[in-house]
């Protein structure tokens, strides 16, 4: 495999961000493992949501779309369980009542997520066709969405210095916020080379040469103890299947 | 006698179960010395064999149904706040954070 200086490092970065994906989930797995004890699936639990707050800075760019993506998506949930629970009270107790119209931002999570024509679709099928670049994309967000209530060209939001095929504007819930696209393609494509995954699928590395790096002391003492993921240990339970609640 | 409410009575189960032992086999010294790495990419790699190249893999599509995984847990999660006791101090003596205290009482 030849790679040219930029493929190199794009390929490096994709095979770090792999790595410690891999060893990430690896890692909740074997917590989760070890303190489920004999709990089933059924037994109830205590989700921590940890939520990034909506963000809008001078620059903004590919994290900052995921970021307030999340936070549309939180939005729209708050929205129904403080509604429809206060609706449900008022019924089951024979409360007369008036419905309240609140603003959905449905529209918004459309413009962002829905196929096949969201922003994030149009960035997939952007970074899909050979020599894509960041300015097709936005080009392909402003000519597909120009009439949505959702999205605003740069210079109707006052961002006189960014043209359509250079920025793009949402119109969040806690906001308008201009995203500059540079960056998105590359930002958006994980690919690992399946020379790199067959390598890794060879490696000797042994557990206690990273558990007992000096600056994580307490994983250090934990590792030890925990288990591989379940496919290599046949005895040990299922994996979790994701009913903690993180973020 | 006045019900715990369902996140407490989750937490006094939590502090049992991290304080007991784990299972021998969980010890066991011919587990301390494995191939991390190669494990946690045998599946990726047993998928990949014999195919070259690259596959574009999204971070978005990725991000997307992470975050839709989310929702679906969220919807069927019954959410609710943790009542503190009389004195206004958690009923189960684990947190010992005082910001968290805070935000708890």
């Amino acid at each position: 495999m030849k790679l040219n200086t930029e493929q190199a490092t794009l390929a490096r970065d994709a095979l770090a961000k792999a790595v410690f994906s891999k060893i990430f989930d690896w890692v909740v797995d074997a917590i989760n493992s070890s303190t489920r004890g004999s709990a089933t699936d059924e037994a109830k639990f205590i989700g921590l949501l940890d939520v990034y707050g909506f963000e809008s800075f001078v620059h903004n760019t590919y994290e900052q779309l995921c970021i307030n993506f999340a936070n549309e998506k939180l939005q729209q949930f708050f929205l129904k369980f403080i509604f429809k629970a206060e609706e449900d009270l008022y019924t089951f107790e024979n409360v007369s009542w008036t419905r309240i119209e609140y603003q959905d931002n449905q529209g918004c999570i459309d413009l962002i997520e829905k196929s096949p024509t969201g922003i994030m679709r149009l960035l997939d099928e952007t970074c899909k066709k050979p020599n894509s670049s960041d300015k097709q994309f936005c080009e392909s967000v402003s000519n597909t969405h120009k009439r949505n209530d959702f999205y605003m060209e740069p210079r109707a939001a006052g961002q006189k210095q960014y043209r359509p095929d250079e920025a793009f504007v949402v119109r969040h819930f806690a906001g308008d916020v201009c995203y500059q696209g540079v960056m998105f393609c590359e930002k958006n494509n994980d690919t690992l080379h399946s020379d790199f995954s067959e390598e890794m699928g060879k490696a000797s590395q042994q557990v206690l040469a990273f558990c007992t790096h000096p600056r994580s002391p307490s994983f250090a003492e934990l590792a030890p103890r925990l288990t591989l993921p379940h496919a290599r240990n046949p005895g040990a339970p299922p994996p979790d299947t994701g009913r903690g609640v993180g973020g | 006698m006045k019900a715990l409410p369902d996140s407490a009575l989750a937490s006094a189960r939590f502090v049992t179960l991290h304080s007991s032992p784990l299972p021998e086999r969980h010890l066991s010294p011919s587990r301390r010395v494995v191939q991390v790495l190669a494990a946690l990419f045998s599946d990726t790699a047993a998928k990949s064999s014999g195919k070259k190249g690259n596959t574009f893999n999204s971070v978005s599509r990725r991000f997307i149904n992470d975050l839709n995984a989310l929702m679906e847990d969220l919807n069927s999660t019954k959410v609710g706040d943790t009542a503190p006791g009389p004195d206004g101090a958690p009923r189960v003596p684990i947190y010992t954070c005082t910001r968290e205290l805070d935000t708890l009482t």
